[in-house]
């Protein structure tokens, strides 16, 4: 049979495997081929598993031995499906540099929780992918392994940070990735590079193997071809009833047990059920007056709206006052944050061969992050030293988490009105390789409507909306369009419904 | 914001971040643009501060590990140790840090 990997999606091949028609062994062969035609032009993946082929072999044969099973099956919903995986979650035994030169040999010791139900539901790793150093920036060229192109136009960046994964799943060389989104480092790659990217809530699924970067935002995601796949993904990856009976990941100091996570969701009441859920839709009319949106990106959520609009979804405008502070918020917190977990990063724990050795410990110290650390890391790391030193604490880092307070007080408030709320998942389209090398400002602005969901803690899904056609002197291209949609704590599932409606109807 | 080299300089060596001259001019201007950026928070009015404190919307718990033998982790204290880039005697190694 001939495989279309462009339209190929996990529920497919699934139905493909189970009927023999397909195998993971093939599968795999094939995303290998694609790897090896467009990986030296996009910089997806910085390594490639050598036994990425026997992992898909032993798959193979454990579904021989499975049968028609169907609880093993059930407990094994991604048997022989292949993944990339991000470079800053640990697979034990392989190497994780988090696209940093400091980590260039890290050996994993031990699996991260979501690689380990990853494996125990049967997926295949081909390889690892790239993303910003440290997960720091939103458009790869932060990687010390060079920046990973946009498939849809090379001239062009694939965003960040988790552009590796979203260009693996974009380029057709893996049928899902997996990412991390500490301010839409996820959803706004997806955008993009044309992919459906979940953030799911806030400690959800467990950090445990992820390293950290903002750790009251972090959160592990999947990066698909549609939302059912990114359902499947996540009902694997989340906390599940067996973890600390229901209470969480106990590996994760920050976590939201399914017990937890049933009795939050049931706070909020929607109109129906499932895919008969009445969708209540607000719109920001505030957000949209920031000024540096693209009028592509405008004119797509209008008719966006007009056909959410036009599927029985009631679109309601509301207000979230204190939504504009957001960028200014995350840009104080995170680095705070990242500040605080760089530290481990000191040349003794963990480290690599630097030019000149320190003559003591110090100079080590100092050697190792200087040269080692990329320029964003570093400038990171001395902001949130700054925000949090005694002089400055209270006007920033204090003031800021109590305007976080004041933002999720706003969602909160919205929530009582509408079930999911929408807005464009990035700004632009995928901009220029190079752009915004020379304004940090416009560079953060590109996370400005993503920044907001990881301030609040709840779960937000990006979903391709369109495609906007540019001509420039790299030739004509069609550039991906995306919107997002924002769901109250743990009501994942209203995302899922108003995603596959969307997709149904765009 | 007005910083200057020498605030960046002590910034950077109490991050244990070592700086080229040229990095140090760059960071300057740059760090000096984001803090006058976020400033932006200072006009929020604290007027609702009443309810805000409050942790009353905190889903997430730590879950604490229960007080015993935990081989999964001890198994990989080895690995964590060859992690690291000098070792010796299954022990870190790191220079003298006294005279």
């Amino acid at each position: 049979m001939t495989l279309d990997l462009q339209k190929l999606t996990i529920a497919k091949a699934r139905t493909l495997m189970e009927s023999g028609e397909l195998t993971s062994e093939a599968l795999v062969a094939a995303y290998l081929k694609e790897i090896e035609t467009k990986n030296g032009d996009v910089n997806a993946y910085l390594e490639v598993f050598k036994d990425a082929i026997e992992q898909a072999k032993a798959s193979d044969a454990k579904r021989a031995v499975v049968g028609t099973d169907a609880a093993a099956l059930q407990n094994m919903p991604l048997l022989g499906i292949p993944f990339a995986i991000k470079d800053n979650i640990t697979i034990e035994g392989r190497v994780a540099s988090a696209a940093s030169k400091l980590l260039e040999h890290y050996v994993a010791p031990y699996d991260a929780t979501a690689i380990k139900k990853l494996k125990a539901a049967g997926a295949v790793f081909i390889g690892r992918v790239n993303m910003d150093e440290f997960a720091m920036g939103g458009s790869t060229e932060n990687s010390a392994y060079g920046v990973t192109k946009n498939p849809n136009d090379l001239s062009r960046v694939a965003g960040g940070s988790s552009g590796g994964s979203t260009a693996a799943v974009a380029m057709n060389s893996a049928l899902a990735a997996i990412g991390s989104d500490t301010g839409g480092s996820i959803r706004q790659p997806s955008s993009y590079c044309g992919t459906v990217g979940l953030k799911p809530t806030y400690g959800r699924v467990s950090r445990h193997g992820l390293m950290a970067m903002g750790s009251s935002l972090d959160v592990i995601g999947p990066i698909t071809k549609t939302v059912e796949d990114a359902e499947i993904i996540f009902n694997v990856v989340k906390n599940s009833a067996d973890d600390s009976e229901g209470k969480g990941d106990r590996y994760d100091g920050t976590s939201v047990g399914e017990t937890e996570a049933l009795q939050r969701a049931a706070t909020h009441k929607t109109e129906g059920e499932g895919s008969a859920m009445k969708m209540r839709i607000g719109i920001v009319p505030e957000l949209m007056n920031i000024g540096g949106i693209d009028p592509a990106v405008l004119e797509n959520l209008k008719q966006s709206i007009e056909k959410l609009r036009a599927a029985g979804c009631e679109i309601k405008e509301i207000s979230l006052p204190h939504i504009k502070y957001s960028l200014p918020v995350y840009y104080i917190i995170m680095p705070a944050e990242v500040s605080s977990n760089m530290s481990r990063f000191d040349g003794v724990k963990y480290g690599g061969k630097v030019s000149k050795e320190g003559s003591d410990l110090l100079g080590d110290y100092l050697n190792t992050r200087g040269e080692l650390l990329g320029k964003e890391v570093r400038r990171r790391i001395m902001l949130g030293t700054y925000v949090l030193s005694s002089g400055y604490y209270d006007a920033y880092y204090n003031k800021a988490n109590i305007v976080r307070e004041l933002i999720r007080a706003d969602f909160n408030k919205a929530f009582e009105d509408v079930d999911v709320i929408l807005t464009p998942t990035a700004p632009t389209p995928a901009f220029k390789i190079g752009a915004h090398s020379d304004d940090l400002i416009q560079m953060y602005l590109e996370d400005v409507f993503t920044i907001t969901a990881n301030l609040v803690g709840i779960p937000a899904l990006a979903v391709p909306s369109g495609a906007v056609s540019v001509k420039d002197e790299a030739g004509e291209h069609m550039l991906p369009l995306g919107i997002q949609f924002m769901a109250p704590h743990c009501r994942e599932d209203i995302l899922f419904e108003v995603g596959k409606k969307f997709e149904s109807i765009r | 914001m007005s910083l200057s080299q020498s605030d960046i300089q002590k910034l950077a060596s109490l991050s244990r971040l070592k700086l080229s001259d040229e990095e140090l001019a760059q960071f300057t201007k740059e760090i000096d643009s984001i803090l006058g950026y976020v400033e932006q928070i200072k006009e929020v009015s604290e007027g609702g501060g009443a309810n805000v404190k409050k942790p009353s919307d905190i889903l997430h718990r730590n879950i604490l590990r229960e007080d015993v033998d935990d081989r999964e982790l001890i198994a990989s204290g080895e690995k964590l140790i060859s992690a690291a880039p000098e070792s010796q005697d299954g022990l870190v190694k790191v220079k003298k840090i006294l005279n």
